[in-house]
């Protein structure tokens, strides 16, 4: 069986004690973390053994983090191991703009199906935390023409609103 | 001396002496000390590094004013390090007037507990076989669950507060030591997991485990499960809470150095090398930065230890009789000494500091109680302000210009010494 590596977690009264927001957050938190601590990937079925979570619960956080792209997923037959995209985060490239309460963070990342630039927005909580909202990867060697894109739809943008 | 900053870029120039204002005069004196005085170009008070403010003080002290306070010269309030102390002992043993202020916080809301130590405090414990320990025991710790410890940290978070301190209960008696320390392991584990996961992922905050005991639990015996529940994780800060005064007993101050020098060697061998605070403590404090203490807290002019009597006396005695921190002797005194000492001197103060050299005399300021409590507070705060410069900068190296502080011929404040050889 695949031996992964898991953070402390609550014990299951303790976690259930919380409210179901914090909840939701915790379970996300908590396979962040175990998807950046296992660099080779982890399949539901290993999770599945190794916290106290049901696949459900598994898999609809799964999809979010797969969603911002925090997370990647390589089919290997019929089972998705999860990445982390985090672990091929390059930290020193890492920049972060606030713009009204939301952060915008920009990171290069190479993983297993190549180079790309991702951009991450968090937004404050109810408890004001900041979450991740979303997150979009482009491709490293498209980005110039990604960010052109976005300036000449931009300038359009503001001649067509005067 | 050494230069850190914390996670959210705030400086720290160790070892630091942080002062833990209690009372609204308190913080209105901190504020305006801060603020007016300074005789070197920086002016306030740059050598007083932090404010620890306990839970029940916050609204009080007004931890927000604190917090947003500018200086017209010198380093703002703002920009020491502020740390909120949960301070569970206060629900176990302090004043009435504290704990009630606890008791009517919302966040976190204390109306569980409230409920339970009224129902615990309307019993009489001495025909039933249970005792009073045991049942708040059994009653109360379960109430410090998860969304206690959770609402604890939200509270200093939301007030971005710069170190966050895990909330656990005190360690107070030797008779349910072992109940004690597994309820403080449990809340150290159960709020370290919530700060790496759904309260600070992101490490913005520093993160600080505080034991608050009795120095006489402090001995060979229970060093070892003291220490291994202060770094059972990493975090970037450990501390210790004196809830009594070691000076009264040699062994007890041998066992807390004994303690100290142990867990400043256990730190070198983590990977973070995180800091070690000393709370609740005087001028101790300085002979407990030669044995790896970091940070150390001193309340304003108070003899930090506190008996509640019974009577609902919101200030312990030394207050009561308005007590002067004497920099030469080292020691506070009663205002009868001090009177007779300036007596010889035409009733100048013995210090230098702007409070006390600015003209007034001694019989002056200590006709009128409330002109003389405001004026040895920030007479302190100067004083001591002055003293860490000193000791700080004094061309030996820390641990002799300690000793020579303490071993000047004027100083009545001998007891340390053996500790500085």
């Amino acid at each position: 069986m695949m031996e992964i590596k898991i953070p402390e977690i609550l014990e299951k009264k303790e976690y259930l004690k919380l409210p179901p927001n914090e909840r939701e957050r915790y379970v996300r938190e908590i396979l962040r973390q175990v998807v950046a601590m296992n660099p080779l990937g982890v399949t539901v079925s290993v999770l599945k053994d190794e916290l106290p979570f049901n696949s459900r619960t598994l898999e609809k956080h799964l999809s979010v983090l797969t969603f911002t792209n925090e997370i990647y997923t390589v089919k290997i037959g019929p089972n998705s191991l999860y990445l982390p995209n985090h672990k091929a985060l390059h930290h020193e490239s890492r920049e972060l703009i606030n713009l009204k309460n939301r952060e915008y963070i920009v990171y290069a990342v190479n993983n297993r199906l190549g180079e790309f630039v991702l951009i991450q927005e968090k937004k404050p909580s109810h408890s004001n935390r900041m979450d991740v909202g979303g997150g979009i990867l482009i491709p490293k060697e498209s980005f110039k023409e990604f960010i052109d894109f976005l300036v000449k739809w931009s300038d359009e943008y503001d001649k067509n609103s005067t | 001396m050494i230069k850190t900053r914390l996670r959210n870029g705030k400086r720290l120039d160790m070892p630091s002496l942080f002062v833990n204002p209690q009372t609204s005069r308190d913080s209105q004196i901190l504020k305006s000390v801060n603020s007016i005085y300074g005789k070197n170009e920086d002016g306030g008070i740059p050598h007083i590094e932090g404010i620890i403010v306990r839970l029940c003080d916050c609204k009080t002290v007004g931890i927000q004013g604190l917090i947003e306070q500018t200086a017209l010269s010198g380093p703002s309030l703002s920009e020491k390090v502020i740390v909120i102390d949960p301070a569970l002992d206060i629900i176990f043993q302090g004043t009435k007037d504290r704990k009630n202020r606890l008791f009517k916080m919302k966040k976190p809301n204390f109306e569980e507990l409230a409920e339970s130590f009224s129902k615990i405090n309307s019993i009489n414990y001495e025909d039933l076989e249970i005792t009073r320990l045991q049942d708040i025991i059994d009653r109360i710790y379960p109430l410090l669950d998860i969304n206690f410890i959770r609402q604890t940290l939200e509270f200093q978070l939301n007030l971005n507060t710069d170190i966050c301190v895990i909330p656990s209960v005190p360690l107070t008696t030797m008779n349910y030591f072992d109940e004690q320390i597994a309820k403080i392991r449990d809340m150290h584990r159960i709020g370290f997991s919530l700060m790496q996961t759904i309260m600070d992922p992101d490490k913005k905050f520093d993160w600080m485990f505080l034991i608050s005991l009795h120095p006489r639990l402090i001995n060979n015996n229970t060093i070892p499960k003291i220490k291994e529940t202060l770094t059972m994780h990493q975090v970037d800060h450990y501390g210790i809470k004196l809830l009594n005064d070691p000076d009264t007993d040699p062994m007890q101050l041998q066992f807390l150095v004994n303690f100290l020098d142990e867990l400043d060697l256990e730190r070198e061998t983590l990977e973070n090398t995180p800091s070690i605070h000393l709370w609740n403590t005087r001028e101790l404090g300085y002979m407990a930065w030669c044995h790896g203490v970091n940070i150390v807290g001193n309340p304003i002019a108070t003899y930090p230890y506190f008996r509640d009597t019974g009577e609902d006396h919101p200030e312990p005695p030394s207050e009561r009789t308005g007590r002067y921190y004497h920099p030469r002797k080292k020691i506070d005194v009663d205002k009868e000494i001090l009177l007779n000492e300036a007596r010889k001197h035409n009733y100048a103060f013995p210090c230098s500091c702007e409070a006390c050299s600015n003209g007034k005399t001694v019989i002056e300021l200590i006709e009128d109680p409330r002109r003389w409590n405001k004026f040895r507070r920030t007479h302190f705060l100067l004083a001591k302000n002055e003293e860490v410069n000193i000791l700080k900068n004094d061309e030996l190296p820390l641990k002799r210009a300690v000793h020579a502080f303490f071993a000047d011929p004027q100083s009545d404040n001998s007891t340390y010494l053996r500790f500085l050889s």
